[in-house]
This record gives C-alpha cells, sequence and structure tokens, in this order.
C-alpha cells in the first residue's frame, strides 16, 4: 500500500489486490454495522461506539442519555453515503489499482477505519498486549484475522495522516 | 403590543444555581485512555474537534497515554457536552465532569 497526495488535494491510494479486497471487507462490514441500532449490537461494541459510561454522573439520564445515543448513531448512519462511495470507487474485488479519496472525505474515512479497529478488538474483547505484533504472530483463527485487520488499519490511518 | 395580564415568574429555589452552572465554565471534558485509538489518531481528533494546535494536542495525547486521562476542556455545560459528544463520535473515551469550586 501506498498512499500519497493527489493532485486536488485528496488522496491516492494504491492497493496490491489482497489489501483492496481486505479494505473492500472491512467497508462492507462497517456498512452493515453502521446500520444496526446501538442495542442490537455485540455489547462490547457497543460500548466502544454508544458507551454510556460517565454520562449518569453528568447528569445526563433517561430521555437525555437516549438521545445522546442516539445522535451518535446517526453520526455513523451518516457515513453511510461515503462508504457507499468508496465502495463504487474501490478497486474490484481482489484487483490491484488506485483508489481516490476526495479531500473532504479524508477524515471520515479516518474515523471510519479507526471505528472498525474499536469493533474488532471490542469483538475480542482485546487489551494493550494483545495488540502488539508478537501476540498477532502468536494468535490463531478468528482472533488473528481480527489483529490482521487492526494492524493493517493502524498502517492505513498513519499513512493517511501524515499525507 | 397585546394587553392582558403580565406574570412576573416567581423565583424557584435552585433554578438560579442551575443557570449560574449552566454557563459558567465549570464543567471538565475529559479524555481516558484506551489501547486501540492510535497516538496519531488521538492528536489528530484534538486538533479537528477541539482545534488544538500540534504542540497542544501532541501535549494532551501524551497527558492521557502516560497518565490515563487529560482533561481537554473546561467550558460552560452545553460547549462541553458538544465536545464531549464530538470527541465520542470519534471513538474517543470521553466524559464530563463538574469542576469543583
Amino acid at each position: 500500500m501506498k498512499i500519497s497526495r493527489a493532485k486536488n488535494g485528496g488522496r491516492q491510494v494504491e492497493l496490491a489486490g489482497p489489501e483492496s479486497a481486505l479494505v473492500r471487507q472491512v467497508l462492507e462490514s462497517l456498512h452493515e454495522a453502521y446500520q444496526t441500532a446501538p442495542g442490537e449490537l455485540d455489547p462490547m461494541v457497543a460500548n466502544l461506539w454508544y458507551g454510556r459510561a460517565g454520562l449518569k454522573e453528568a447528569g445526563i439520564r433517561g430521555e437525555e442519555a437516549i438521545h445522546w445515543i442516539e445522535g451518535l448513531h446517526e453520526v455513523r448512519l451518516g457515513r453511510q453515503a461515503a462508504l457507499d462511495r468508496w465502495l463504487k470507487s474501490l478497486p474490484k474485488a481482489g484487483q490491484a489499482g488506485v483508489w481516490i479519496i476526495p479531500e473532504e472525505d479524508v477524515e471520515t474515512l479516518v474515523a471510519a477505519l479507526n471505528d472498525h479497529r474499536l469493533r474488532r478488538a471490542g469483538e475480542f474483547d482485546l487489551e494493550e498486549g494483545d495488540l502488539e505484533v508478537k501476540a498477532m504472530e502468536k494468535s490463531r483463527g478468528n482472533k488473528r484475522v481480527a489483529l490482521v485487520e487492526i494492524h493493517f488499519l493502524a498502517w492505513m490511518i498513519e499513512l493517511l495522516l501524515q499525507e | 403590543m397585546q394587553g392582558g395580564t403580565t406574570t412576573t415568574p416567581e423565583a424557584v429555589p435552585g433554578q438560579e444555581t442551575d443557570l449560574s452552572e449552566a454557563f459558567a465554565k465549570g464543567w471538565r471534558v475529559i479524555v481516558w485512555n484506551d489501547p486501540v485509538n492510535l497516538m496519531s489518531y488521538v492528536v489528530f481528533v484534538f486538533m479537528r474537534v477541539l482545534g488544538f494546535n500540534e504542540t497542544k494536542a501532541q501535549r494532551h495525547m501524551l497527558e492521557v497515554h502516560e497518565q490515563g486521562k487529560s482533561v481537554v476542556a473546561i467550558e460552560t455545560r452545553e460547549k462541553a457536552e458538544f465536545y464531549c459528544h464530538r470527541l465520542q463520535e470519534f471513538g474517543l473515551k470521553s466524559t464530563l465532569e463538574a469542576a469543583a469550586g
């Protein structure tokens, strides 16, 4: 993967075949997860995306707390239009190619990729030690897949922010 | 102007305190450490949401990383809620707390 600044100020993302397949899979699963109501998500994921920690202590209770969580869900629902655009502009499944991200989409893309990292970490209740590269090498099965995605997206976010 | 009876609102005990609390910069926005968010991402979010320059954003990010939390804003209730919500929209663990005194 190589990311550079596009002529129009956006980002030009050069992806190898397996990388574009992985990004597509991430975007598709995010699309579905964003549509899911907070109460229907995996509780660990819901806690990371729609956590209620500190609301009660700040006096945000009842209807106000519901409104707070709904607001967070609306923001994520609002990212779906961008996800649709990116899925259309991404190289075809498994094919290498160049993916152009318009400047106005960069912030949303970074936030969405970060959401996927949080989600995968939540699904496996990953802690600091689990996120070390050595731990990824030792992990197996679905947990290993989740860790590969988390590390790949970390690299992608770093490159997007550097440019 | 329409005629009619005007009613002067009666003072409600506690209301004055509530209003002054709401408008005073008496609410802290706290960001808590978590193992997943990247340091560079946290800096980026602080710059975007709170308008910090890079140096200030880095300082607060390191405070979160090393001390477990950082007070990133002390604001009126409304503004503190806005910042706290925005930080959560970006996946950061943030809470509100009344500033003591």
